[in-house]
This record gives C-alpha cells, sequence and structure tokens, in this order.
C-alpha cells in the first residue's frame, strides 16, 4: 500500500475522531432521550472525595456516552440494522413478531409458594382499602386488566417465555383469597374471553388496553356497580369512537425508535351529548378535556394521549349532584377508564400512588368520602406491592 | 478510562496523538515525557487515589533496580532483588489476597476481620512487569536505567498498564530511549486498534450479553444444551475481550513506536492444552516459566521436581487471576492436564486424527472457562452437573432456541473469527506476488474492513451500555 494512501486512512480516521470530538462538545445537550424514555446521565458533584474515589470520573463517562457524537443516529441504525439485516426476533427487549409488537420477558422459574404467600399478601392489602372504603360508607371494587402479553400469551414464539404459568398461579391464587374477603372483583381477562378474546381489544403496540377494551371495562364495573348497589348508574347511549389519523406510537414502537411501521391509531369516544366539566389536576385548574389532542395531523400521539398521561391526583367534576361520587386508583390502565367513566358519576377523583404522596390511600378516602372506590391493576402488576400497591395507610 | 470508551476514544487519544506528533521527532525525552503524563491521566481517570500505590511500585521498582546493578556487590544485588520481590509482592498481596486469606483463616477457626480492599486496577499486571525489570537487571539481561521517568514510562504505559500484555524491559527498553515513529508504524498499529476495537464492541460484548444471561440463571431452571451455549459464549467472550484488548495495546503501542510481543496466536485451533498454553496470555505463561519455573528447576531436576514446579506455578497462575477457590481449581485444572499430556495420554493424543485433537482441547477449554466464570465452587458444581446432564430441567429447552436465534449471527462470526482466517489472503498472494489486482486486494482489503468494522463499533460504543474489559479485575 502506498505511503499516501496510508496518510489518507489515518487522515479519515482522525478527522472522523475531530468531528466526533466537536460536535460532543458542542452539539445541544438534552437532558431526556425522548425515544429511551429516560432521563441521560448528569456530571456527579465535583468534591474531592468524587475525584478520589473515582465517582466523577464515571459520571463523566455516562455522560460522554449518553451525550456522544451522532449517538440518536446510532442508535437508530443498530435498532435499524437488528431489525432489518440481522433480523434479531427481540430488539431493544421487543419481540418482533409478524403482526405485533410484545414485551421481552426474560425467563424466570415460577415460585409457586413465593406466589401464593403474595397473593394473601395483596389480599390484605386489598381487604384493608375494602373496610376503610365501607368504614366511611362507600362500595369498593377491584378491576383486573390483561396486559398486553398476558392477553396475546399465544403470539409470543414458542422459544419465548410468555409468562402464562405466572399470570395462571397468580390468578388462582389471587381470586379465590379476595372472594374469601369478600372483595368484588371484576377481571376483564374473563370477560374479554367471554367475548372471544377480540384482537381490537388490546393494543398490539402497547402494554395498555385500546380505548375499546377500556369501553368494554367500563361497561363492567358499571353492570357489576349497579348490580351490587341502588346507585343505577347509566352508559352512554349514542357513543361512537373516532380514530385519530395521527399515527399512534406505542411503548413498543417508540423502543423501535418508530422504524416499524404500524396501522394502529388510537381512539377517542363522543358521547354523543354535552357532558360540561372541571378539571383540576394536582390542585390546578386545567383545560376541561380528557383527551390531550395533538396540534396536528403529523405528530405521532403516545398513550399519555387519554387523561395528559399519569398524574398524581385528577379530580373531573360534571357537578350532577344526584351521581355518586367515585375514586379510582391505579397505575397508567386507569387513564383510557377515566377517560370515559366521568359519564356515569358526579365527581370523579383519580390517584396514582406511583405519584401521589400527599396524604394516605385511607386518609384520602376518610377525607374525601367516595361513594364508590375502584382499585384497577392490569396482570403485570397484581401483585405489585410498591406504588399503586402500597398498604392503604403507608404514609411515603 | 477503557479504550472502548468515548472518553478515550474522542478526547484523550486525539489529544495524544496531536501532542506528541507536533512534538518534533528529535525531542524524543519530551515525546516520553507527554506519553508518560497522558499515562498517569489515564490511570487516574478510574480514581486518583491509586495513583500513589502506582507510584510507590515504580519507585521501589526503580530503587531496587540500581542496587541490582551489576556495579554493586552480589550481596547487595541479592539483598535488593529480594526486597524488591517482598515489595511488589507485599503491595500484591495487600490489595489483592488480604480478604481471601482472612476468610480462609476464619473458615480454619480464627475470627480475624475481613477487611473490604478495593483492588487497584491494573495492579497485577504493573507488579509483575516491575518485578521482571528488577530481575532482569539481576540477572543482566537488561541494563539498569537511571532515569527514574523512563522507568516510569515503562511500567505506566497506558496502552498495557491496566490489562497487559506483560510488557518485558528489555523489549522496549531501546525504544524508550530512541525509536522510530512513521507513518508505516503508525497505520499499521491504528489497523491493528481498528481491528481489536472492533472485536471488543461487536463480538465479546455480544457474547458477554448471553454469558451474563445464563451465568445468572440457576442451575435447576437451565437445561443442558443451554448450559453449553452460555460455556461456549463465555469461551468466546473471553477470548475476543481480552485478545482484544491486548491488539489495542500492541496497536497504540505501534501508532507510537513502541513494539510489544504478540500475547495471542489463535489458542482455539490448539491441538492439546500444552498447545493451548503456548498461544493464551503469552506474556503471562512467558513471565511464570522465565520468572518461576525455570528458577524452580524446571523440567530438568526429575519427574518428582518437574511436577512439583508445575504444580507451584499452575497455583499460583490461578492465584494471580483472583483471590477465589474458583481461580486456583482453575490454575489446578490446567496442571492436572498439562501433567497428564506429559507423562499419561499425550504420547497417545498425537496419533489422533487432528480433529479428535482440537475436540479435546477445546472440551477442555470450555470447561476450564466454566471454572473460571462460576463465582463460587458450589456454582462450579452446579454448572458443571447441567453441562453434562446430570442436574437441570432436561437436554434442550426453548431458551437456548432463543439465544442461539438471537445472536446467530455473533456466535458465526466469533467462530470465523477465532480461526487464523487473516493467512489466507496472504497466501492468495503467495501464489502470485507479483499481481497488482491481489496486491490491492490483500493490502487494501485489510484497512477498508478495518475502516468499516470501526464504524459499525462506533455505533455499538454510542448505543451500548458500559462493558469493561473482563481482565481489568485482574
Amino acid at each position: 500500500m502506498k505511503r499516501i494512501s496510508k496518510c489518507a486512512f489515518i487522515g479519515c480516521f482522525l478527522l472522523f475522531l475531530l468531528a466526533a470530538m466537536l460536535v460532543t462538545v458542542f452539539s445541544p445537550k438534552s437532558s431526556y432521550s425522548y425515544y429511551e424514555n429516560r432521563s441521560l446521565a448528569r456530571p456527579a458533584p465535583l468534591t474531592v472525595e468524587t475525584v478520589l474515589s473515582g465517582e466523577f470520573m464515571k459520571s463523566i463517562s455516562d455522560c460522554m456516552r449518553d451525550h456522544s457524537a451522532w449517538r440518536e443516529k446510532a442508535l437508530r441504525a443498530n435498532t435499524w440494522a437488528n431489525i432489518h439485516i440481522l433480523k434479531k426476533p427481540v430488539v431493544n427487549q421487543v419481540v418482533m413478531g409478524e403482526d405485533i409488537l410484545l414485551p421481552y420477558l426474560p425467563y424466570a422459574a415460577m415460585d409457586e409458594e413465593k406466589v401464593a404467600i403474595n397473593a394473601l399478601e395483596m389480599t390484605n392489602r386489598i381487604a384493608k382499602a375494602k373496610r376503610i372504603t365501607e368504614e366511611n360508607g362507600g362500595k369498593y371494587y377491584y378491576m383486573m386488566i390483561p396486559c398486553q402479553y398476558a392477553y396475546f400469551p399465544q403470539k409470543y414464539p414458542e422459544y419465548l417465555y410468555n409468562r402464562e404459568d405466572l399470570t395462571e398461579a397468580t390468578l388462582r391464587h389471587l381470586k379465590p383469597a379476595l372472594a374469601d374477603r369478600n372483595v368484588d372483583v371484576v377481571d376483564m381477562g374473563e370477560i374479554y374471553e367471554a367475548h372471544g378474546n377480540p384482537p381490537e381489544y388490546s393494543s398490539t403496540i402497547d402494554n395498555h388496553y385500546s380505548q375499546t377494551g377500556a369501553y368494554v371495562a367500563y361497561q363492567a364495573i358499571v353492570e357489576k356497580i349497579n348490580a351490587t348497589t341502588e346507585f343505577g348508574l347509566k352508559l352512554p347511549e349514542n357513543i361512537t369512537f373516532h380514530a385519530l389519523e395521527n399515527s399512534y406510537l406505542g411503548s413498543r414502537p417508540r423502543k423501535l425508535f418508530n422504524m416499524y411501521g404500524n396501522e394502529e391509531h388510537l381512539l377517542w369516544a363522543d358521547f354523543g351529548e354535552d357532558i360540561p366539566f372541571t378539571r383540576r389536576d394536582n390542585g390546578m385548574g386545567v383545560p376541561a378535556t380528557v383527551y390531550t389532542m395533538p396540534e396536528n395531523t403529523e405528530e405521532p400521539v403516545l398513550y399519555g394521549f387519554y387523561m395528559g398521561g399519569d398524574i398524581a391526583e385528577t379530580i373531573i367534576d360534571t357537578n350532577r349532584p344526584h351521581l355518586p361520587k367515585v375514586l379510582i386508583y391505579g397505575d397508567s390502565f386507569t387513564n383510557a377508564l377515566e377517560s370515559l367513566a366521568y359519564y356515569s358519576f358526579d365527581e370523579m377523583r383519580s390517584l396514582d400512588f406511583r405519584y401521589y404522596s400527599e396524604k394516605t390511600l385511607e386518609a384520602y378516602i376518610q377525607e374525601y368520602q367516595p361513594d364508590i372506590v375502584i382499585f384497577m391493576r392490569d396482570y403485570e402488576s397484581l401483585l405489585a406491592f410498591d406504588g399503586n400497591g402500597i398498604y392503604p395507610d403507608y404514609e411515603k | 478510562m477503557v479504550f472502548s470508551s468515548v472518553e478515550f476514544l474522542v478526547f484523550f487519544l486525539p489529544a495524544l496523538i496531536v501532542c506528541y506528533f507536533c512534538t518534533p521527532k528529535k525531542f524524543t525525552k519530551c515525546r516520553n515525557l507527554i506519553l508518560l503524563l497522558f499515562s498517569l491521566g489515564f490511570y487516574s481517570y478510574g480514581g486518583v487515589k491509586f495513583l500513589g500505590l502506582l507510584f510507590v511500585s515504580i519507585a521501589i521498582n526503580y530503587v531496587a533496580a540500581l542496587w541490582v546493578n551489576p556495579e554493586r556487590s552480589i550481596k547487595v544485588r541479592k539483598t535488593a532483588v529480594a526486597l524488591a520481590t517482598v515489595g511488589n509482592l507485599a503491595l500484591l498481596f495487600y490489595f489483592k489476597y488480604t480478604g481471601f486469606f482472612a476468610e480462609v483463616l476464619n473458615g480454619m477457626g480464627c475470627n480475624l476481620p475481613v477487611p473490604e480492599i478495593i483492588l487497584p486496577i491494573g495492579i497485577s499486571f504493573y507488579t509483575f512487569q516491575g518485578l521482571s525489570y528488577v530481575v532482569d537487571v539481576y540477572r543482566e539481561q537488561a541494563v539498569v536505567q537511571k532515569n527514574p521517568l523512563w522507568v516510569a514510562l515503562y511500567i505506566a504505559f497506558f496502552p498495557q498498564l491496566v490489562a497487559g500484555p506483560i510488557v518485558r524491559y528489555v523489549t522496549v527498553a531501546e525504544e524508550i530511549e530512541e525509536r522510530h515513529e512513521s507513518v508505516d508504524e503508525f497505520y499499521q498499529g491504528l489497523v491493528r486498534f481498528l481491528f481489536g476495537f472492533s472485536k471488543k464492541m461487536l463480538l465479546a460484548n455480544s457474547m458477554g450479553e448471553v454469558a451474563d444471561a445464563i451465568f445468572a440463571l440457576h442451575a435447576g431452571n437451565m437445561a443442558t444444551s443451554l448450559a453449553w451455549v452460555g460455556a461456549v459464549a463465555y469461551t468466546f467472550q473471553i477470548y475476543f475481550d481480552f485478545s482484544a484488548y491486548s491488539d489495542m495495546a500492541i496497536g497504540l503501542g505501534r501508532m507510537f513506536g513502541f513494539h510489544f510481543e504478540e500475547n495471542f496466536r489463535y489458542p482455539y485451533i490448539s491441538r492439546s492444552i500444552t498447545e493451548f498454553w503456548r498461544r493464551w496470555h503469552i506474556s503471562l505463561s512467558t513471565w511464570f516459566r522465565d520468572y518461576v519455573y525455570i528458577p524452580l528447576g524446571g523440567n530438568r531436576k526429575g519427574s518428582g521436581r518437574h511436577i512439583r514446579n508445575i504444580i507451584v506455578v499452575w497455583f499460583l497462575t490461578g492465584m494471580w487471576h483472583g483471590a477465589s477457590w474458583n481461580f486456583i481449581l482453575w490454575g489446578l485444572w490446567f496442571c492436572i492436564l498439562l501433567l497428564g499430556e506429559k507423562y499419561f495420554w499425550g504420547k497417545w493424543m498425537e496419533k489422533l486424527p487432528s480433529l479428535c485433537r482440537h475436540i479435546y482441547t477445546m472440551l477442555l477449554v470450555i470447561i476450564s472457562w466454566v471454572l473460571f466464570r462460576c463465582e463460587t465452587l458450589l456454582q462450579v458444581v452446579d454448572y458443571i452437573s447441567v453441562l453434562f446432564a446430570v442436574k437441570g430441567t432436561g437436554l434442550a429447552d426453548q431458551q437456548t432456541i432463543y439465544y442461539l436465534l438471537q445472536y446467530r449471527w455473533e456466535f458465526i462470526f466469533a467462530f470465523f473469527a477465532s480461526l487464523p482466517l487473516k493467512e489466507i489472503p496472504k497466501r492468495f498472494l503467495q501464489k502470485k506476488p507479483d499481481c497488482a489486482v491481489r496486491k490491492t486486494l490483500v493490502f487494501g482489503g485489510a484497512p477498508v474492513l478495518a475502516m468499516m468494522l470501526f464504524m459499525l463499533s462506533y455505533i455499538r460504543l454510542a448505543a451500548g451500555s458500559f462493558n469493561p474489559f473482563i481482565y481489568f479485575r485482574f
């Protein structure tokens, strides 16, 4: 190889390093990675201790990696190559199904004894919430919603784990335990199954159910309340659903940098009648809407379209005092249901104890005195003791 | 700092290249100082507090070498070499083995506190390197270096400081004083560096993902097939991880005019364990050969002494890798195999077809890496039980299919990359050495491939998570 070729080769390499250095230093810095849905690293405080221990330089390393030149392009290229060239069955923790994107679930041995113990513990917590609700004049309901992997277990390739054994064992232990404590349970898994598990009830690209699935859940809980109380709640008679033009960026395509084409669109409901309401989020007045409408039809929308995403406390007041007051608490599965449920209540309050820490559930119920309390959990978090699974009197 | 990091690649290396090559060639001392300062910066990046220890090590070896100089009396020289040995090994023992021995003694009924001492990065490598310098001067195989900065540069030179190869002073003594940097050397070193970088980013890290996931499983949840996939993945990981570091070290050294010895010669093509150890971590095995095995008498004083010497060397080799029974077991495993080949089945094996010998070697090497990778003796027993279907969920399971499908390309490339394929283009050229097309393909192919792999590796670097080199913990 001629000397000039070698010089050119060395020059190319050094130019690349120089460009990478300049871009790394001078490119605008963001503190959040949208597609990875995480905060980017920040340097540790510069102190003698952090320098001596190496912690400061370690944090600089993390920062450099998170803010390195062309990082997002590199992430996209890596993802693209894994999908299209290497054709990996799992890319960025997403199982690449033919018509579905599922979460990758690492293999784990199912411990039946542990499930049984945890089911009893969770039952104790739910029973306590029920007792507190009833002591304050309300009625308590527990809703179980299949998350995506539990709704489509058969969509996993045979060689991948779908947690079917864990889901089955959890339900097998939890439901009888709740029945023993006289907790009113609405298991949407059973109801969806009775409907033949229509694919449109769940998103194919996100962990959550669809608006259709949420509407069926809304119908089910209203029917359950009507069957167990005198409230006689009404459902909207002329409801119609409309699809947003915008593409839906579920959590799975988001992990794939939206490089996986999908046809799924989010639905929003038109009750066919006007239900005026006011809304307060975390004590602050906000526009009276349950859908975060996108500014244009081009930008992709997230599941946060419903109720504006996960919020510690939301109060929707329809000012219809003849209807009961409801308190709904749970994870993000509550959002799609809440965008419909306010129709049937005077006031709907929503708490998410992953973010809400002002009062305990017990104190909140004592102060608010709701007529109905609904605790919603998806199948993945049925036995999760953190967040919304905490004891009703647990103070953070 | 690690070579496969953004800060090294994008900041450290270009800054060093600029500072070094902007200094006129005739100012070698100035260039050496630049290398030394950058090397100290490289080391202190992981925590300034261990820099003092490095200085102590350098000081011990510098002073000791002055005292073992042939100009001194033999008594002084012997005392100095003994003190240097004790000093170096005391440092190594304190930082690496105190906790382990305290636990061992506690297991025998003592009640000693078990201190939690953080292992300074690279201590095993630079201790051995410094010690070899003193011993070589004592043996009059090397001339004493009177400039402490050059001793510091020899010990702390960043390419080999934290994970080897263990460079002998005689290898670089002349180059420290006077070396010939050139475009050709820089180019050769760069290509070597880029290939090493790619091996780490594209192969070692992927294989590491498989090995980490499988070795984290409980033996009761693993099928035999999965255990083998994990063991093979780790076999590839440790080779590509460590040899990649050596490639990068050798390449970087060459870019700045230093020539280090090879540390790996395609060990997985070996047809016996004896051959494997001639090809694997050559700088360590030759260190033990020259500074332990031969001084003990080697194989010259009868079978009994030979067996004893082999046991000592392999016990120490195991211990060098880490203060744990697993590493001792790993060393003794190779000790038994080497003695077996020497005294029992070696001659018989030579009559076997090459493929059988290769399978025999790889089977035993893969098992050795299981001993090396497991964290406790219990895990070793469990994992080996699953490998041989004594325990576990059965012969095969669905997880195996997942790992083979998910990492199929990495396994295929790792397999081929562990073979001496680069000899093929050389042979291709040798058939018609004057053919211009062949020359272009052979000499132009390597840099083009290196650059392409580097670009892919940069993508992985920017996209991936932190993954340190395995040999950093030694």
